[in-house]
């Protein structure tokens, strides 16, 4: 009994202790969008769960020809335009409380149906056409029947996507004969190949992995189809703007021929050559690579096209030069392939223990960066890399243990990356194994390995995240950006610095609504992160969209603009040492305002201007505090963001008066020459709607300058 | 009892048993050298009887030696030097004499006493340096020995050099301390250890007096020992002299029969004494003697069989009935009979599947007239989920998946799934060791690297492999030389570098980290480099991921511990017993019950490419599994040569599943759907809500041992059953059986107690049970006077038969 209570508890904290205890400002927030999918060309109904859904009766889709309208409580009539493509999109809910986080909406080609009674007992499964999407979810301690009809030796794929479309789901799917016999199981990547023994009704158990559930937060899609299965692309990425040649492998592919090769489920692969258009530049744009470390990695989705509809999505990343296939025998240093680099490898973990070998000629004075890129692309794997001279003593590159993203957004990668100076001319040989692949046959797990001059450049993730309010506060929230009138909040944007760039990065935002700001900051040389802030003036008008985060350095002479990719965390986590984090990249950044509801605090500088001082000089900057209503504490300032700021006290101001001075001494607090964006924060509660609530003040960006 | 009496006096007469010929044996060689003063030998004087028996006459026979003054004979056959020379022993026993020829050489001559080789067994042969006494590893009192004498330099040490050297006094060596606690003048916690005038005491005299030598480098080290004889038939009651002989690196031997430690692996076999007297009890059956010397063993089998006329033999069905039968024939053990179709159906039901058969199956079952139908059985429950369910509960638990703390349940299910689906799709058991031992990546793609998760240290990591898939137990090793074993600190350390290089990143994801792998050998603190047990040391690159050179050695068809080590622990599983017991301890001093038949097990078993379902179906193809588990006349005693099945209680998972059933109650473990079975619950975690599962044994998953489940007889389960609240909610619930078929109007008592038996029993109740359960009903319902009572007094009735079903032997027993 104990026990029993102890797990209900964690599961209620996880929904529902967290937001109350925690959050700021009421926010709007999106649990679930049943079904979290439709056909292209139809019109769907759908219902939605989530919290703080006053006036909640808009929803925002991440493709123009997604549109919603309301038709009651919580309830939508979802409209797919015929020329929307098959794929995953981000859709957010609006309301009086701003905009939602996302929530994944698959835009599918099958029809689709809905969990509409219980089905918990194999008695009562629900049938379920062949090419078709059933969309359900999972009880806590229960499995789902469902049911379909086969003929002898007809063989259909069953899709099953949780993790994918937000879900906190662990899908395990077994499909049973009319005795409960399992004839095919899949407890890992939802995905089951299911040829029928003889004619007849088959049953389909659906649990969560560990039998949690729940409707607002364990959902999952499964189609059932004879639709191509894409296991893998191989090369895995492509020169962008290119026409290129890639071979799929996969199942039931159309024109396809054997592979002679094993899928890790024992099922025979086949292949088709096919030419697909690769975009000229993208960065990621794609829902179905979105794990942090992934921001770093540019990216388009495929699906293979077939009468029975598209296959699933198959990612294929961008190419930093010319793709060369590897050439087995290459285990052994003697066997070892020559290229000449540059060059990108496409390569495959395969079979169990696989060893790759290549080598090259470099002259003195070269210096190269070599990448691997596998487990981004969201396999398995942990590669690891020796290099070195012909002769001289083996380099040893694992990856980093570095996440510059933190444990609410984590960024580890197994990737290697390792910079190789050249120092004498000679054959450099680069050896390539994966740590994970020892006792594993999965053709699936391929790698590129991109051995390129060194070109220094960055990626950047910006993430609505709230700094943490106390040193140990372990909570994670998941929220969208939202301001009040008069309100301030800050952007987490994080760099993935690559080959070795340690430079300046400028942050700005754009294509802001009208009576926003943000304040130009930037992350310093060396640094990983820093915060971006977003300012509404007090009568900014109502507004939800998606803006830019953008990213400017210099890198010799050159400029390098890049686009931030957006993040968000998908859940609340009570604390992040008990239960993994689910953060993932967005299609678009979304900000809210309000328009009817001002910030019960604002703090700002007296004056719009750059406050100029000199080092260990003395700067005082007056600061206006607005109250309106509910929030009559005294305040605690403390200031943020410039270097050695963290030393100075905290500025105290009583529940009253309008004004304060930040006095800073720069002989006691030792700030550094340059040009700086602070902030002050401050923690308070007071009544917002009538209700006690604790929040976390930002000052508005304050700009100064030390000489 | 009175059986046995009439038995064995029927057995004494019905063969003359004269002795025929007479031997005398003691180094298995035609004459005997004595070299020094302080050299001995034991004798060893067999007889050979006219029924061709052999029997030991070391203590029957009288000796005389001649000529007078070369060497001394005492009554058990102990031979001393007196004079050099040459002499003839004549043994003579019932009028037959044999003789040898001993010669003495050097008899007068003290040669300088070798600490390490002489001294330190006298020690050991005390128990002075015992675990429980200066052996351990604070000492005893201030003074402290290497444990059982593994580290003679450590001891000479502490005797010669510690306390300011007044443990022994050269100048007068009987006013030594070392002496005088040894024989109890001076007080001593341990008590007196050695005797004045004996043996052992004068030559610690001796080398007190000659000044405490060490011994040269150069002289002989101890090599070997051996046992003389390895194996002997021997008579009910019977005994045997051992003469042991250590042999040492220059090839010289010497008698250490006196020095050497014994120790029987059953002791409700037979006893050994000091000497090396081998006394069996009045029991049929095998006993391995273990005899140990300075690190070094040996094994003595004795074997006595009962010698009652083996007739009637099943028709062996496979190799393991050959072996047996060959066995029971050899024992003149008769088997007990086959067992009947329902006895069979329940009890390979829960062997197999961890369940009882349903009220259908049994009844089909029984009513199938094909002859083949035990094997049909078989294989259906070879394929059925059920199957992987119960041998997936095993092997979780020995595999330790625990959760700790609720975060875990992501992996615990993911192994136990793996195990599952490994079990379900039968996955060859080589593969399947190699998955864990060499797993690498995250829980939640490669659900093995679970065991790493919760098996966290190297050491830990070499010794549950060991005792896992070798069935060798070298957790002592780590410290010091297993005793009863040939295993080393070297061997230890070799085989933990095996794991050496495992990497990890967090808790649930693992890596072989390159570099060339090997452990720091405690004793020596030298890096030693990775070798299986007994095999060549491996030269493994730094790319190389040793675990996966340990899974080839271990996996490879000639390793002689792998495959033995999973037959043993199956037959265990089905028959109750191992052939070695227990079953995760194979060390060689521990012998098979039926060696042949653990080879040929192991060896089919490596032949089928680790076919784990093909093993399952030999054994409980055979006749011998087949067999009643009710003795006949003669072999109610025995315990291990599977004349007959052995019951056993249900595990209680099984017995948890088989109430549900008979009772009609469904489980409710928190987190899992309602019904799910016990034995398919994925981890340990649901012990502490269920005090059924804990108090009849269910594992916490902790160790590699399947000791850690208690299959133990306890006053708690009694009074679980008896009369918890648990048991009575499940009798007494308004949809369970009892009260379901108490309402059915449809039916008679008859049929519905038919049911019930065959439910709980998988049979038909005789008539004189169904007599006496329809008397209960009828009593229980005439006491209720009010009509309106009468169906609530009924359905008390039936719960009250449900219940004495639910406590009998027959249901809680697999038999």
């Amino acid at each position: 009994m104990f026990a029993r209570l102890r797990f209900q508890f964690s599961k209620w904290a996880a929904l529902l202790v967290a937001p109350s205890a925690l959050a700021d400002l009421p926010t709007i927030s999106l649990s679930s969008v049943m079904p979290p999918g439709g056909k292209i060309g139809t019109e769907v109904a759908i219902t939605i769960t989530g919290g703080d859904l006053e006036e909640a009766n808009a929803l925002l889709f991440s493709h123009p020809g997604i549109t919603a309208k309301p038709t009651a409580e919580k309830k939508f009539a979802v409209t797919i335009a015929p020329e929307v493509p098959v794929g995953r999109y981000d859709v957010r809910l609006v309301g009086k409380s701003g905009v939602s986080n996302p929530r994944t909406f698959v835009v599918g080609d099958l029809p689709e149906a809905v969990d509409s009674a219980p089905n918990d007992k194999p008695e009562a499964a629900i049938e379920v056409a062949v090419g078709s999407v059933f969309n359900g979810f999972v009880n806590p301690a229960a499995s789902e029947y469902l049911k379909f009809t086969a003929k002898q030796g007809q063989r259909l794929f069953l899709e099953c996507a949780a993790r994918e479309i937000d879900s906190k789901m662990s899908p395990v799917l077994a499909v049973l004969d009319s005795q409960g016999r399992e004839l095919a199981a899949s407890r890992r990547d939802g995905f089951v190949d299911f040829t029928a023994p003889a004619a007849g009704t088959f049953l389909v158990r659906v649990n969560d992995l560990t039998y949690a559930g729940g409707a607002e937060s364990y959902f999952y899609r499964i189609a059932l189809t004879s639709a191509p299965h894409v296991d893998f692309v191989f090369p895995p990425s492509a020169q962008p703007g290119a026409k290129v040649k890639v071979t799929i492998y996969g199942r039931a592919l159309p024109g396809g021929t054997a592979a002679n090769l094993t899928a890790a489920d024992g099922k025979p692969l086949e292949k088709l050559d096919v030419e697909i258009d690769v975009p000229a530049a993208a960065q990621s744009q794609t829902a179905d690579v979105s794990a942090p470390a992934s921001a770093s990695v540019d990216g388009f989705s495929y699906h293979l096209p077939s009468p029975q509809g598209a296959s699933n999505p198959v990612f294929i990343s961008l190419a930093s030069a010319p793709v060369i296939a590897e050439v087995e025998p290459n285990n052994k240093a003697a066997e070892a392939q020559k290229i000449a680099v540059p060059c990108e490898i496409a390569g495959q973990f395969f079979p169990a223990g696989d060893v790759d070998a290549f080598t090259f000629d470099a002259k003195k004075g070269d210096v190269f960066w070599i990448e691997v890129f596998s487990q981004r692309l969201g396999l398995p794997t942990n590669p690891f890399l020796l290099v070195q001279r012909e002769g001289g003593d083996p380099q040893e590159v694992y990856a980093s243990d570095a996440n510059i993203g933190g444990p609410r957004f984590n960024t580890t990668t197994n990737d290697p990356a390792t910079r190789l100076e050249v120092k004498e001319d000679g054959v450099y040989r680069v050896q390539i194994r994966d740590l994970f692949g020892n006792t594993r046959r999965n053709p699936r797990c391929v790698y590129r390995l991109s051995i390129h001059r060194e070109a220094p450049d960055f990626r950047l993730a910006a993430i609505i995240e709230l700094p943490p309010k106390k040193d140990d506060d372990r909570a994670v929230i998941a929220r969208a950006a939202f301001l009040h009138g008069g309100e301030t909040t800050p952007v987490r944007v994080i760099a993935f610095r690559r080959d070795g760039f340690a430079g300046e990065i400028e942050l700005s935002g754009d294509a802001l609504p009208a009576g926003v700001t943000c304040a130009a900051s930037k992350i310093a040389a060396g640094k990983n992160d820093t915060l971006l802030l977003f300012t509404a003036t007090e009568v900014a008008a109502r507004w939800a969209g998606p803006i830019r985060v953008i990213g400017k350095a210099k890198v010799g002479e050159a400029e390098i603009v890049r686009d931030a990719r957006p993040a968000v965390v998908s859940w609340n986590v009570p604390n992040y040492d008990n239960e993994p984090v689910s953060a993932r990249l967005t299609q678009e950044f979304v900000l809210a305002v309000s328009g009817v509801e001002v910030a019960p605090i604002s703090i700002e500088a007296a004056e719009d201007k750059v406050w100029e001082t000199a080092v260990g000089a003395k700067l005082e900057i007056p600061l206006k505090i607005t109250r309106r209503g509910g929030f009559e504490e005294a305040l605690k300032l403390k200031a943020f963001d410039a270097p050695g700021i963290e030393g100075l006290k905290e500025i105290e101001v009583d529940g009253k008066t309008p004004t304060a001075t930040a006095s800073i001494d720069l002989a006691v607090v030792k700030i550094p020459a340059g040009n700086y964006t602070i902030h002050f924060r401050a923690q308070t509660k007071g009544k917002f709607r009538d209700k006690e609530t604790p929040i976390t003040v930002f000052s508005a960006p304050i700009r100064i300058s030390v000489k | 009892m009175k059986h046995w009496l009439v038995l064995l006096a029927l057995l004494a007469t019905a063969h003359g048993e004269k002795l025929a010929i007479l031997q005398i044996e003691a180094t298995g060689t035609p004459a005997i050298t004595l070299r020094g003063k302080d050299a001995r030998q034991q004798l060893l004087v067999t007889g050979k009887l006219d029924t061709n028996a052999e029997r030991d006459f070391t203590h029957k026979s009288s000796y005389q030696a001649a000529p007078a003054g070369i060497v001394s004979v005492d009554a058990n056959g102990l031979i001393a030097p007196v004079a050099d020379g040459m002499a003839t022993i004549t043994a003579t026993a019932d009028g037959v004499t044999a003789t040898i020829e001993v010669k003495v050489e050097n008899a007068a001559s003290n040669p300088p006493v070798n600490f390490a080789n002489q001294i330190v067994p006298i020690f050991t042969k005390a128990t002075c340096n015992s675990g429980g006494c200066h052996g351990k590893s604070s000492g005893q009192n201030g003074f402290r020995l290497s444990l059982l004498g593994f580290e003679p330099t450590e001891d000479y040490e502490h005797i010669v050099k510690e306390a300011r050297g007044r443990r022994v006094f050269p100048a007068a060596p009987d006013n030594s301390l070392l002496l005088l606690k040894a024989i109890g003048v001076v007080p001593h916690g341990g008590g007196k250890r050695l005797e004045a005038d004996s043996d052992d005491y004068r030559l610690i005299k001796r080398w007190i007096s000659q000044g405490m030598p060490y011994g040269a480098e150069s002289d002989p080290k101890l090599a070997s020992v051996e046992v003389l004889p390895k194996q002997r038939t021997m008579a009910l009651g019977g005994e045997q002299q051992l003469v042991v002989l250590a042999r040492f690196t220059d090839g010289s031997v010497q008698d250490v029969t006196r020095s050497a430690l014994y120790e029987p692996n059953d002791k409700s076999m037979g006893k050994v004494e000091e000497d090396g007297r081998v006394t069996l009890f009045d029991q049929p059956g095998d006993v391995g003697v273990m005899v140990r010397y300075q690190g070094k063993v040996a094994v003595f089998r004795g074997t006595a069989p009962l010698g009652a006329p083996v007739e009637n033999l099943p028709a062996p069905r496979n190799f393991i009935d050959e072996l047996v039968f060959t066995k029971l024939q050899a024992m003149g053990l008769p088997p007990s009979a086959p067992c009947d179709d329902a006895i069979f159906l329940r009890r390979v039901n829960i062997d197999i599947a961890g369940r009882l058969p349903s009220l259908e199956e049994t009844r089909r079952f029984l009513a199938d007239p094909d002859p083949a139908k035990r094997d049909r059985l078989i294989d259906t429950l070879l394929a059925s989920p059920e199957y992987a369910d119960y041998f997936a509960n095993k092997w979780s638990a020995l595999l330790r998946n625990k959760r700790n703390e609720p975060k875990d349940a992501r992996g615990t299910f993911a192994f136990h799934a793996w195990i599952r689906d490994s079990l379900l799709t039968n996955k060859p058991y080589d593969q399947f060791a190699r998955e864990i031992v060499a797993a690498s990546g995250d829980v939640a793609d490669n659900p093995p690297v679970a065991w790493y998760k919760q098996v966290k240290e190297p050491q830990q990591q070499l010794e549950d492999t060991a005792q896992l898939f070798l069935g060798m137990r070298l957790q002592c090793a780590q410290c010091h030389h297993h005793p009863f074993e040939k295993w080393s600190q070297h061997d230890y350390y070799s085989f933990a570098a095996f794991f050496s290089q495992v990497g990890r990143k967090g808790t649930e994801t693992l890596f072989p980290r390159r570099g060339v792998a090997t452990a720091v050998d405690k004793k020596t603190k030298q890096p030693v480099k990775p070798a299986g047990l007994g095999a060549a040391v491996l030269d493994l690159a730094p790319d190389d991921d040793p675990r996966l050179a340990l899974a080839d050695w271990m996996t490879r068809t000639d390793n002689a511990f792998f495959a033995r080590a999973l037959v043993n622990r199956y037959w265990k599983h089905f028959f109750n017993r191992g052939l070695v017991e227990p079953e995760d301890d194979m060390r060689e001093t521990n012998p098979a019950a039926n060696p042949d038949l653990l080879d040929a097990l192991a060896r089919r078993f490596a032949e089928n490419r680790y076919d784990m379902k093909a093993l399952i179906r030999d054994i409980v193809q055979s006749r011998t599994y087949q067999l009643s588990a009710l003795p006949n006349d003669f072999n109610k005693s025995d315990r291990q040569n599977f004349s007959r099945y052995y019951p056993k209680r249900l595990t209680a998972e099984v017995l948890f599943d088989s109430v549900n059933q008979l009772t009609g109650s469904q489980s409710a473990f928190p987190g899992m759907p309602a019904g799910t079975r016990a034995v398919a619950l994925p981890d340990n975690s649901f012990n502490a809500g269920s005090y059924f599962l804990t108090v009849f044994g269910r594992p916490e998953s902790s160790s590699a041992c399947e000791c850690e489940r208690t299959q133990e007889a306890s006053l708690a389960q009694s009074l679980h059953l008896l009369n918890s609240k648990d048991i009575q909610d499940k009798l007494a619930a308004p949809t369970g059986r009892p009260a379901l078929i108490a309402a059915d109007d449809k039916r008679s008592d008859d049929d519905k107690l038919r049911d019930l038996y065959a439910i709980a029993y998988a049979r038909d109740p005789a008539p004189d049970e169904i007599e006496f359960c329809k008397q209960h009903i009828a009593k229980k319902t005439a006491q209720e006077p009010d009509a309106a009572k009468k169906p609530a007094a009924l359905r008390q009735a039936y719960e009250d038969l449900v219940w004495a079903l639910v406590s009998s032997k027959e249901f809680l027993f697999n038999h």
